[in-house]
């Protein structure tokens, strides 16, 4: 008797330790496997792997800037800023390698000014990225006179078709840009940081600990990940695009909210933000490939979006409310 | 715990019903290829022409831009007629998958680009589906709609590219995979298997000559002008140019670009009569501009003393022509451009037959495009697009 309450509790903790974020993901690829034969296939997988790379870079800078209870609406600007950036110094006539550096420093900068305008001017995160994507925004479409620039280089080609053990080259840089992260967050002290800008700054602040070099470094940090993102995107389109990432912050807020990471508390991780972009990804991927007219996607991603929240929420609740009642 | 179950019920039940939806519209050619399941081993004993090479000169590495742009002559056309009017004799030999990817689905022009593949799909035999970017105009969506469409491998792809040179990496990706790619409006910066729908130079230069026969060709006018950086905008600019130098008295006292917006062409308008008072005509780059241009002269006091030529020729352009407010402009029809771009997909995909050439004008000047007060009773109620 005792011996199977036990066995029972155990699976039910094993269950309840998957985030909800994880099985929503594995009922949805339950679900359209059984809408399209094309679904389960290797060539579908790396293809949904490689969609949700530059999503995920960004996703990865945002989860880092959620977790110091900010938001960064630059960076998706900040994407659009490096394809453009790239294209047009290498246009100018900088060796094409030179330039994608000079387009990660100049992202990186960006970030820095940012987390400057943050810490130093106390100016709500909100605000001061969303001024940022205006004047990036701004110079991106300067800089291209408002349409897409262009130059032909084999590097781009050669990058999206690269694989190594039957992974394109592009998930494996991802992969790696997640291992960076991952040391920064939780094995340095700009990690540590990070957390505690999100847990309480005022405590922070108190203990005489200086928030503005911090805060500039992580917006940097910010600016590396989403550099990545805006060279491969520049990879894949072949093309400088004024406009590409318009809208990418906010599919990375909804990413690293479906990842369990929080936007009061300063809780949550990097982990989670993989298996929110990977849903989203799968969500849009499955919709084309099961022929879901284009009409109704936009209303579905919304919906399951908001109700995996929601029921992560939930679950959250449910759970610190039955602790709460072991206690 | 119990609510939480039930809201993940709920959620299964959202999706299954909504793929569900989605499922059906696949479902149903593979119930209706299942009788074809006899005619099997016939099929296995020729390939596919899909699976032959490809004929390499078309979907080769020559820039779209140096294509030749004369007119196909109506009789060599797989469909006759234009608009809704437009049909074939052409039947697709198996339930081909077709797909109809678009920039966004709040553009009519768009939407009526999809209704004319539906109707190629049930005229001729093939299963349609249509896709569009969940952001609008999203190239990297498109991008990513274009590499879901091979995975689900679709045998054809009709395509309104939203940047001719962002685009490539994806269409090289389908012809990779065997799958001809026809372009409608901004082709793609590499000739693919087809280009259709309307030559923009042919229309700027079609359209200036009927303007300027209609002010003696002589006078003054104002150009209204569409988006800077669109390539259309800029074709159709040329060719408006290139007409107007064979008449030395004709005078451009403007031109403006107002963004293909009617609220622009208004406000631009209000403006340049502020100093233009004695104009003759005004060629607007397309109906929306026109429309709000006849604001502007209508509140001036100047309706119906202008002549004016735009393009496009939908359902207000139309309203417009016929109450006389604007004299001409020119039917591009979304609808009967894709039905051919369909056509010769479902051709090649029988026989191998490839297109004439690389770009098939639709409709050309063979086709009698220009709508005026002469035929608008006639277009409004057999032709236009927008129906």
């Amino acid at each position: 008797m005792q011996a199977n309450t036990r066995a029972k509790s155990f699976i039910t903790d094993f269950v309840r330790k998957i985030p909800p974020v994880l099985w929503i993901t594995l009922l949805l690829i339950t679900i359209f496997s059984m809408a399209s034969d094309q679904y389960l296939k290797f060539s579908n997988f790396t293809n949904i792997l490689v969609q949700s790379v530059p999503l995920m870079l960004v996703a990865f800078a945002q989860t880092l800037i959620v977790l110091t209870q900010g938001t960064d609406l630059s960076l998706g600007a900040q994407v659009s800023f490096v394809t453009v950036l790239w294209i047009y110094l290498t246009k100018a006539g900088l060796p094409i390698y030179i330039a994608a550096i000079i387009s990660v420093v100049a992202s990186m900068f960006v970030g820095s000014i940012n987390g400057l305008i943050v810490s130093k001017g106390k100016i709500p995160p909100f605000i001061a990225t969303l001024g940022m994507q205006n004047i990036l925004n701004s110079i991106s479409m300067l800089l291209t006179a408002g349409a897409s620039i262009y130059i032909y280089h084999p590097l781009f080609y050669d990058v999206t078709k690269a694989k190594i053990i039957g992974i394109p080259l592009v998930v494996w840089i991802t992969a790696f840009m997640f291992m960076v992260t991952w040391v920064v967050l939780y094995k340095t002290k700009l990690g540590a940081q990070i957390f505690g800008l999100g847990g309480n700054q005022e405590a922070l602040t108190l203990a005489g600990i200086n928030l503005v070099k911090p805060s500039i470094k992580i917006y940097a940090f910010a600016g590396l990940l989403t550099s990545v993102s805006g060279l491969i995107t520049t990879c894949r389109l072949e093309s400088g695009q004024p406009v590409v990432g318009a809208g990418w912050e906010f599919e990375a807020v909804a990413a690293t909210l479906l990842g369990g990471t929080s936007l009061r508390e300063g809780k949550g991780g990097i982990g989670g933000t993989i298996f929110g972009v990977l849903l989203i990804t799968i969500l849009k991927n499955g919709l084309n490939i099961s022929g879901v007219p284009s009409l109704y996607q936009n209303a579905i991603i919304g919906l399951i979006i908001l109700m995996s929240i929601v029921i992560d929420a939930l679950a959250r609740r449910m759970k610190s409310y039955e602790e709460g009642a072991k206690l | 715990m119990k609510k939480v179950f039930l809201m993940a019920i709920s959620l299964i039940l959202v999706v299954a019903v909504l793929v569900g939806c989605g499922q059906s519209a696949t479902n149903k050619p593979s119930e209706s290829t299942a009788p074809s399941t006899s005619s099997e081993p016939a099929k296995s004993e020729e390939p596919k022409p899909s699976e032959k090479p490809l004929a390499n000169s078309y979907w080769g590495d020559a820039p779209a831009s140096e294509a030749d742009s004369a007119p196909v002559p109506i009789d060599n056309l797989p469909t006759e007629g234009i608009g809704i009017q437009i049909s074939t004799n052409v039947k697709a030999n198996e339930k081909y998958k077709i797909a109809i990817i678009v920039k966004n689905t709040t553009n009519p022009f768009l939407l009526k680009s999809i209704a004319g593949t539906e109707k190629a799909a049930k005229d001729m035999g093939f299963e349609c589906i249509s896709l569009a970017p969940a952001r609008q105009d999203s190239l990297e969506d498109q991008v990513k709609i274009i590499e879901d469409a091979i995975q689900q491998g679709v045998d054809g792809i009709i395509l309104h590219p939203i940047d001719s040179n962002g685009i490539m990496p994806a269409i090289r990706k389908a012809e990779e995979a065997n799958i001809p790619v026809a372009c409608i409006g901004t082709p793609a910066a590499k000739q693919t298997f087809l280009r259709t729908g309307v030559d923009y130079k042919a229309t700027g230069l079609l359209i200036t000559h009927h303007v300027a026969e209609q002010i003696g060709k002589k006078g003054k006018i104002i150009i209204l002008e569409g988006p800077p950086a669109a390539q259309n905008a800029q074709e159709r600019l040329a060719g408006i140019k290139e007409a107007l130098q064979s008449y030395p008295e004709i005078e451009v006292v403007a031109s403006q670009t107002t963004n293909f917006k009617r609220t622009e062409g208004m406000q631009v308008t209000e403006n340049l009569l502020q100093k233009y008072k004695d104009i003759d005509a005004i060629i607007a780059c397309n109906d929306e501009s026109a429309l709000g241009a006849i604001q502007a002269l209508k509140a001036a006091g100047l309706a119906g003393k202008v002549v004016i030529g735009s393009f496009d020729g939908n359902e207000d352009g139309s309203s417009a022509i016929k109450n006389g407010d604007m004299h001409v402009t020119y039917n591009t029809d979304p609808f009967g451009s894709t039905y051919l771009a369909a056509a010769y997909i479902v051709q090649y995909l029988n026989e191998g037959t490839m297109p004439p050439k690389y770009f098939v004008p639709f409709p050309s000047e063979l086709q009698n495009p220009l709508i005026t007060g002469a035929n608008i009773d006639q277009y409004m109620s057999d032709i236009a697009w927008w129906r």
